[in-house]
C-alpha cells in the first residue's frame, strides 16, 4: 500500500514537472547513441534566466535513467563574461568530447540553445537495444565547484580578518587560541557553502527512433 | 522522586532557554546576513562594476586599472552571490554551531554541578556524622574533609570545637579529681583527728590523775583509760573501713532466692533505723548467684543512706524484687527528699557525699557498686525526685534451686 502511494506521488510529481516545461527530445542518432535536443524551455525558466548573467558558471547536468539505473549523462556550462558581454558555453557529452562556443548575447544563446544536441549515452551493444521510454533528468546548478571553493576560501579568510587586520605581533596565547577558533569556525561555516539546484526536472520521454 | 522532579524542571528550563536563545539569535543572524548580501549592496557593486567598464572605454590609457577594478568587483559580487545562494545552509550551520556550543556549555555546567554534588555528598555526610558524634559528646574528632570551601571550613570548626571540648573535659576531670582528693584528705584528716584529740585529752587527764592523790582517783584513771581505748577503737574502725574499700574480697557466690533473702533482711534489720519502716514490696521468687553477706552489706548501706535522708520525719524504705529477662532486679525506694543534684553525677565515686565532716567517709555507695559489679550486676540510681529516691540493683539470674 505504501509502495503504491509512493509510486502515485512520484508519477504526480513527474506529470506536474512535465506540464510545467515541455520535455526535451531524446533520440537515437546514426551511431546508435542517445542524443538530447530541444532544450529551449529550460533556459526560459525564471530562476535559470535570472542566473545566467550573474557572471557565475551555470551548469546544466543531464542524466538519462531507466528503472533507477543511470544510462549516461552530459553537462553544459554557461558563463557570462561580464567584461566582453558574451556567453562562453562548454558542452561535455557522454562521448567525452567537449565543445566550446562563444555567443554574443542572450539572443544568440537562445538560438544556439534551441538547436543544440549532444550525446547523453554512448552506443550500446546490439543485444541490448535502447528502451522505448526512459527518464531524462536535468539539474541546474548556479555555480561551479571552483567558484564554490573560491567563495569558501574567501569566507574563511574573512573570518580571520579581525586578527589579520592589525599588523601587531600576537603574543597572548589566549588570543592565538582565539585565532585558531576563528579558523575552525570559519571552516565549519564555509563547508556549508554548497550549490544546490536552482531548477530541476524529470521527464518520462519516448525515445525517437527506438524500438 | 524529588530528584526526578528537579531533573525534569531543570531540563524544561534548559530547553526553554535553548529555544529562546535559538529564536533570538536566529533572528539576529538572519538580519546580520541579510545586510551582507542585501540586494541594494549587490546592485551598488554591480553598478560600480559597470562604471569601471565604462571608464575603461572612455579612458583607454587606464584600461588595465579599470579592468582590474572591474574584475575585483565582479569577483566580490560573484562571491556574495554564491553566499546568497547558500544562505539557508549557512544560517542553518551557524545556528547549529551556536546551538551545539550552547548545549555543550549547558552540559559542561551541568556536569560540573553534578561532579561537585557527587563530591559534596560524602563530605556532607562526614560533616553530619561528625556533628552527630559531637552532639553525643565525642571529642577529638577528625572529620577528614579537606578543602577551603564552606564544608571544609565547617569541618575544621567541628574539629576545633571537639578539641576544645576534649581539653575542657580533661581540665574539668583533673579539677574534679583534685577536688575529690582534697575532700578525701580533709575527711580522712578530720576522722583521724577526732579520736586522736579525744585520746590525747584522756591521756592528759590520766597523767594528771597519776600525780594526784584525790579520792576516787583509781576510778577516774580507769574511765580515762576506757576513753583512750574507745578513741583507739574508732581509729581502728576507720582503718578497717579503708581496708575494706581497698581490699574488697571476691564474692563467694551461691544460688540464692533473692526474695527470700530480702524477707530475712527485713525481719532482721527492720527495726535497725528508728522512725523508719523497712518493708518488703513486690517479691516473687528470683534466683541469683550472690554472696549473701555482701548483698546484705549493700542493702545495709542503701538503707542507712535512706534512713539518713528521711531523718527527722516518718520514713519508709521499700524493697521490691523482680526478674526481667535474665536479670534479677531489686529496687530500694525511700520517701526522702531525693539525691542532691550536686553529687548525682559522681554519686558512686569514693568520698562523694553531702554529709558533713565527721558523718562518714562517703565510701558506702562506691563499695556497694564495686560489690555488685563483682557479681556481674550493677547498682544504679533509678529515680530521684523530691518525693523520694530509688536505687536499682541488678544481678544475673540463675535457674531456681531444685530441692
Amino acid at each position: 500500500m505504501k509502495g503504491v502511494v509512493l509510486i502515485a506521488l512520484t508519477l504526480a510529481s513527474v506529470c506536474s514537472a512535465a506540464r510545467a516545461v515541455p520535455p526535451p527530445k531524446v533520440a537515437i542518432d546514426a551511431e546508435q547513441r542517445l542524443v538530447v535536443g530541444r532544450l529551449a524551455a529550460i533556459l526560459d525558466e525564471e530562476a535559470v534566466a535570472r542566473q545566467l548573467e550573474s557572471g557565475l558558471t551555470t551548469t546544466f547536468v543531464f542524466r538519462v535513467e531507466v528503472a533507477g539505473r543511470v544510462l549516461g549523462g552530459a553537462r553544459v556550462d554557461v558563463r557570462y563574461d561580464l567584461w566582453d558581454e558574451v556567453f562562453e558555453v562548454v558542452v561535455v557529452g557522454a562521448d567525452g568530447r567537449g565543445e566550446r562556443v562563444t555567443l554574443a548575447g542572450r539572443t544568440a544563446l537562445a538560438t544556439w540553445w534551441s538547436g543544440v544536441e549532444f550525446v547523453v549515452a554512448e552506443q550500446r551493444p546490439r543485444s541490448t537495444p535502447w528502451p522505448r521510454e526512459l527518464v531524462l533528468a536535468v539539474e541546474v546548478v548556479p555555480f561551479s565547484v571552483s567558484e564554490q571553493d573560491d567563495a569558501q576560501r574567501w569566507f574563511v579568510r574573512s573570518f580571520g580578518e579581525s586578527a589579520a587586520r592589525t599588523d601587531r605581533q600576537v603574543t597572548d596565547p589566549a588570543e592565538r587560541r582565539g585565532d585558531s577558533l576563528e579558523k575552525v569556525l570559519g571552516v565549519l561555516m564555509a563547508t556549508s557553502i554548497q550549490g544546490s539546484a536552482l531548477y530541476s526536472a524529470r521527464w518520462v520521454v519516448t525515445v525517437a527512433g527506438g524500438r | 522522586m524529588h530528584r526526578l522532579t528537579t531533573v525534569v524542571i531543570v531540563a524544561a528550563v534548559v530547553t526553554a532557554a535553548a529555544a529562546l536563545f535559538q529564536a533570538v539569535q536566529s533572528r539576529l543572524s538572519d538580519a546580520a546576513f541579510a545586510f551582507t548580501v542585501h540586494p541594494d549592496v549587490l546592485a551598488q557593486l554591480e553598478a560600480s562594476r559597470a562604471d569601471q567598464r565604462e571608464l575603461a572605454r572612455l579612458n583607454p590609457e587606464r584600461h588595465d586599472l579599470y579592468r582590474a577594478r572591474f574584475d575585483t568587483l565582479a569577483t566580490t559580487v560573484q562571491r556574495l552571490t554564491v553566499l546568497a545562494h547558500a544562505r539557508e545552509r549557512l544560517l542553518s550551520r551557524y545556528n547549529t554551531i551556536l546551538l551545539v556550543v550552547f548545549a555543550a556549555s549547558v552540559l559542561a555546567v551541568a556536569s560540573a554541578i553534578a561532579i561537585r554534588q557527587a563530591r559534596l555528598q560524602p563530605r556532607l555526610a562526614r560533616v553530619r556524622d561528625a556533628l552527630g558524634a559531637l552532639a553525643k559528646g565525642q571529642t577529638d574528632l577528625a572529620v577528614g574533609v579537606g578543602g577551603r570551601d564552606v564544608v571544609g571550613r565547617i569541618a575544621t570548626m567541628i574539629e576545633e570545637t571537639s578539641r576544645v571540648m576534649a581539653r575542657d573535659r580533661q581540665r574539668l576531670a583533673a579539677l574534679q579529681n583534685l577536688s575529690s582528693w582534697q575532700e578525701a584528705a580533709r575527711r580522712q584528716a578530720h576522722e583521724m583527728r577526732t579520736p586522736l584529740t579525744g585520746a590525747r585529752l584522756e591521756l592528759a587527764r590520766l597523767h594528771d590523775l597519776l600525780e594526784a592523790t584525790a579520792p576516787g582517783r583509781e576510778e577516774a584513771m580507769r574511765q580515762a583509760a576506757r576513753g583512750v581505748e574507745q578513741e583507739l577503737e574508732r581509729l581502728h574502725r576507720l582503718a578497717a573501713e579503708f581496708s575494706s574499700f581497698a581490699r574488697l574480697p571476691s564474692p563467694r557466690l551461691e544460688r540464692v532466692d533473692v526474695a527470700a533473702l530480702l524477707g530475712e533482711f527485713v525481719a532482721t534489720y527492720g527495726g535497725a533505723w528508728p522512725g523508719v519502716e523497712v518493708r518488703l514490696g513486690l517479691a516473687g521468687p528470683a534466683w541469683a548467684a550472690v554472696d549473701r553477706d555482701m548483698l546484705r552489706q549493700v542493702l545495709v548501706n542503701l538503707c542507712d543512706n535512706s534512713a539518713r535522708a528521711v531523718a527527722g520525719r516518718p520514713g519508709t524504705i521499700e524493697l521490691d524484687v523482680g526478674a526481667v529477662n535474665d536479670m534479677v532486679t531489686v529496687k530500694v525506694s525511700d520517701n526522702g527528699p531525693g539525691v542532691d543534684p550536686a553529687v548525682r553525677d559522681r554519686l558512686f565515686e569514693p568520698y562523694a557525699t553531702t554529709r558533713g565532716l565527721g558523718e562518714g567517709m562517703g565510701l558506702g555507695l562506691a563499695i556497694s557498686k564495686k560489690i555488685l559489679l563483682d557479681h556481674g550486676g550493677d547498682l544504679e540510681l533509678a529515680d530521684s525526685s523530691p518525693r523520694g529516691t530509688t536505687f536499682r540493683i541488678t544481678l544475673p539470674a540463675v535457674a531456681r534451686e531444685t530441692p
